[in-house]
């Protein structure tokens, strides 16, 4: 019996030590935010934190994160309570497809938990182990901009209660 | 006089020829307007206690407004797109609107087409007025109603944001449903004037997807979940196409969580009660293979030796205008130039991905895919079940670029589902998606040109040679296009035989668009000569132009170096019937500061018209220690009317993308029949740190709207090609391009 912490929650699961933490969190706790995208840790679109740090769990057993805290994009913000990356996700635009996004923003929050004022160069550096074949990376690197200065001033990027008008 | 090739016409044809026209581009479609009457249309998900005013809308008398979305979203941003158009004429935010993907149903097929699909582009410019015209019924419908039941005039009445206004006195819309239902259908509907747009041409909100895609939300077909789903995985001949002569489970079946090892059409299944218990299970099967003959007796080389060699053919004449030879001997000077573009994977973020649940005489199958209605065809076929029986539910799809019009994972999964009588997933690995593509065709072309004294162009001569798509899509698409009374087992007989059927009829239009339409020169031709290999080619992001793009566009650069041209004005003089794609060029040069590059820096332009949009770009390069980066991308893109400036500039960003990664990489070999790539190890995609600042201008433009999708693709490898000649003067014309 493996146990770990996920979004704040503990839980408990039997499978294999070896299974990938992605199909647990997907199959056995039912959280489906985090994708299937190459199964060796090559596109981050499986990407969750471990204690605070961005790992891709397509490639990482189960029992590696055995009495640890696991997040995931679920865990880090929802609809009425988005956290301010997300919300710099929807002020620019940045999804099209969306299926790489939760990895994306998971990459993003752990970047920005370590590095509050990245460079474009920060970013490229951090980013780049997460592919988004919509080819969203320039809005990316805005959002992540916005987010920093966001954070620091306090200002709401996007709020879910109070839609937006319509701009020229 | 231009002549297009048309022999051979029939009736059935026509059918194909739609089919190319909504997959492939280039037909122009009719608009009808389907379902205009009060009365509510049997449709896939029922109309509840709503009024349904047209297949696209229900409200309720609740005041909620649903929006039945015919088209696949796929990250393209139709549903943002379309919901617009539903708000703008009922006048209420996109926002509030409900969205529901529709399911199939002659109702949501694409005016003119004959089919529900997501392709070519297609989805604004041919809906663009049937929804408007649909929320403007309903509009109508709904102040009627309510000035009988206030005993007021229509004209003293206003909708406002799910509101009826008079003067003072407002109500909800809700309050008129059931009047409104009873009321005849108005013969003709105004949509609102241009002038008094609220939403239409702005950014109106984030994308009304946004939320839930930031939030993991979202559903995709991988995320499907039903009562007692069991996993599948599939092991797969290594050459597509291949069957099981026979199979040793080597105690796959009695692995933990293992229910069945099954033998399908073109594999062994595993089902398990989790996916990764089938993943690993089906690694220890041993199969011996049936090889598909044809494909595994080809390699790379080969096919691209057959492809050079087919060029000295004469082949297949698709289109000439004038007297190409004539012009050539007339020419004061000639150039003749070859370029070849290799196969390619989609490799969407999501890899294919089928849940399908087989009840009796019924079924219902949950797939992200681009042609429901396809889909809901291919598990007719498998199944032996009656189409209408079956019932297929749209998710939201990781990626399309054209993929998701075919339906092999559709087939596999209700495949699976036949034999084991439980509902059943069907996961591919990476692998399984990189390796069971249907591929971009690789392609080959040759050019020879002449030019006057003036530097005019007089001759253009261009033969293309490399496998068809049309075949592959008539192997999936056959049974959509008989009549419903043709027994499955015929229309699956036909439906592998699509080369033999298609080759007397034309030459296929995905096959050779773009290789002479943009440029104003006297004596035209183009030529065509099949080689195909086998291997199974599909419809990829932008389709022909993807190739056709690059290989005018560099040659176009080489006879301005010919004839002592500025690339920029060499063009502009063979753009006089072409003023739109002229203004678009005209744009990006000046503000990506043409013939003024920063130092170290190098610039190169392209541009081309495709899916009835004009899109120019320049690129600008450097080029150290042999190394290539492209640091900015100044594109133009004149799509008639937008509906959101800032999605048509996320798309424009999204085909620059996506066309950078072929550009610089993407290249799938083959192997005696194999496909050797595998992930994204061995077939690179761009990554962030590769990623170019693009600065997109929007036209202004009353004209009829187009599609983004795919236009902003096929400028930017030529552009990229063009500034690596004018850094380094080498002259590229392989894709992907590399640096010698």
């Amino acid at each position: 019996m493996i146990s770990f912490r996920l979004n704040g929650e503990t839980v408990s699961t039997d499978v294999p030590a070896d299974t990938p933490l992605l199909w647990v969190v997907r199959e056995h706790f039912d959280l489906k935010g985090s994708k299937f995208g190459c199964g060796k840790g090559l596109c981050g679109a499986c990407t969750m934190h471990f204690n605070g740090s961005a790992i891709r769990t397509c490639v990482m057993p189960v029992a590696a994160v055995a009495n640890g805290e696991v997040t995931t994009v679920e865990g880090i913000g929802q609809p009425d309570n988005l956290h301010i990356v997300q919300q710099a996700w929807i002020k620019h635009n940045v999804p099209q497809c969306g299926y790489c996004q939760s990895g994306q923003i998971m990459s993003a929050v752990a970047l920005l938990e370590q590095n509050p004022t990245p460079s474009d160069e920060d970013i490229d550096s951090f980013m780049s182990g997460n592919i988004c074949r919509c080819g969203t990376y320039s809005r990316i690197k805005q959002a992540i901009h916005s987010a920093a200065e966001a954070s620091s001033s306090g200002v709401v990027l996007f709020d879910a209660s109070a839609p937006e008008e319509a701009t020229a | 006089m231009s002549t297009e090739n048309t022999k051979g016409l029939n009736s059935s044809r026509r059918n194909f020829l739609k089919l190319a026209g909504i997959t492939g581009g280039g037909l122009v479609l009719g608009v009808s307007l389907n379902g205009c009457s009060s009365a509510p249309t049997p449709l896939p998900y029922g109309t509840k206690d709503a009024w349904q005013p047209h297949a696209y809308l229900q409200v309720t008398p609740a005041g909620e407004v649903r929006f039945f979305l015919p088209q696949a979203e796929m990250g393209q941003g139709v549903l943002h797109g379309l919901v617009t158009l539903v708000a703008e004429e009922l006048n209420m935010s996109p926002s509030v609107i409900s969205v529901k993907v529709a399911g199939v149903h002659k109702d949501y097929d694409v005016p003119g087409a004959g089919m529900q699909v997501t392709g070519g582009s297609a989805s604004i410019r041919t809906r663009y007025d049937s929804v408007r015209q649909s929320a403007a019924m309903a509009r109508e419908l709904l102040i009627t109603a309510a000035a009988q039941q206030w005993g007021v005039a229509t004209s003293e009445l206003a909708l406002v944001d799910g509101k009826v206004n008079h003067g003072d006195r407002v109500a909800p819309i809700g309050d008129f449903v059931a009047l409104a239902a009873t009321l005849p259908a108005p013969e003709n509907v105004s949509v609102k004037p241009d002038s008094e747009f609220r939403w239409i041409g702005k950014n109106s909100g984030p994308r009304v997807d946004a939320l839930a895609k930031v939030t993991g939300t979202a559903e995709f077909g991988i995320d499907v979940e039903i009562p007692n789903l069991k996993r599948a995985a599939l092991k797969r001949c290594p050459v597509i196409g291949g069957k099981v002569k026979s199979f040793n489970a080597k105690g796959a079946d009695k692995a933990d969580g293992v229910h069945r090892v099954v033998s399908i059409y073109n594999g062994v299944a595993v089902l398990a009660d989790h996916y990764w218990q089938a993943k690993k299970a089906i690694e220890s099967i041993e199969v011996e293979w049936e090889y598909p003959e044809v494909l595994t007796a080809h390699s790379s080389d080969d096919i691209q030796k057959a492809m050079a060699e087919a060029l000295s053919e004469e082949g297949e004449n698709s289109f000439t205008q004038g007297d190409v030879k004539r012009g050539l001997i007339e020419s004061s000077s000639t150039l003749t130039a070859r370029y070849s573009a290799p196969f390619l994977a989609h490799a969407t973020m999501e890899p294919m991905n089928c849940v399908v649940h087989l009840q009796g005489d019924r079924a219902e199958v949950w797939a992200p895919t681009q042609a429901p209605g396809l889909a809901q065809q291919i598990a007719a076929e498998q199944s032996g079940l009656d189409r209408d029986n079956i019932q297929v539910h749209t998710t939201f799809l990781g990626g399309g670029f054209g993929r998701r019009a075919f339906h092999d994972f559709v087939a596999e999964t209700t495949a699976i589902a036949k034999v084991v009588g439980v509902p059943v997933q069907l996961v591919w690995s990476r692998e399984d998606d990189m390796q069971n593509d249907y591929y971009r065709p690789a392609a080959m072309a040759e050019f020879e040109a002449g030019l006057d004294d003036s530097g005019q162009l007089i001759s253009w001569n261009a033969k293309r040679s490399g496998p068809n798509i049309m075949p592959y899509m008539i192997d999936e698409a056959l049974g959509m296009m008989l009549p419903e009374a043709v027994p499955q087992g015929i229309v699956e007989w036909l439906s592998k035989r699509g080369y033999g059927v298609f080759d007397s009829w034309q030459i296929d239009p995905a096959s050779v668009e773009g290789l002479h339409e943009d440029y104003t020169i006297a004596n035209k031709s183009v030529n065509h000569v099949t080689v195909d290999p086998g291997l199974r080619c599909g419809y990829w992001r932008s389709v022909g132009h993807s190739f056709t793009g690059f290989f005018v566009e560099s040659f176009m650069d080489e006879l301005a170096l010919k004839s002592g041209q500025d690339p920029l004005q060499f063009r502009l003089k063979h753009m006089q019937d072409n003023p739109r794609l002229k203004n678009v060029l005209e744009l990006a040069a000046k503000k990506a500061g043409w013939g003024q590059p920063k130092p170290g820096r190098f610039l190169g332009m392209a541009a081309v018209k495709s899916f009835e949009s004009y899109v120019a770009e320049v690129a600008e390069i450097s080029i150290e220690n042999q190394t290539l980066k492209v640091h900015k991308v100044t594109c133009a893109v004149d799509c008639g009317r937008v509906v959101n400036p800032d999605i048509v500039r996320t798309q424009m960003e999204s085909g620059i993308n996506y066309g950078l990664t072929a550009a610089l990489y993407g290249d799938i070999k083959i192997k005696d029949g194999a496909i050797q790539e595998s992930n994204f190890d061995d077939y690179q995609v761009l990554r962030m740190n590769e990623a170019p600042e693009i600065d997109v201008i929007l036209v202004d433009s009353k004209e009829a709207p187009t599609g983004v999708g795919e236009p902003g693709l096929p400028p930017i490898a030529p552009a990229v090609a063009n500034a690596i000649f004018a850094a380094t003067g080498q002259r590229l014309r392989s894709l992907p391009l590399k640096l010698s």
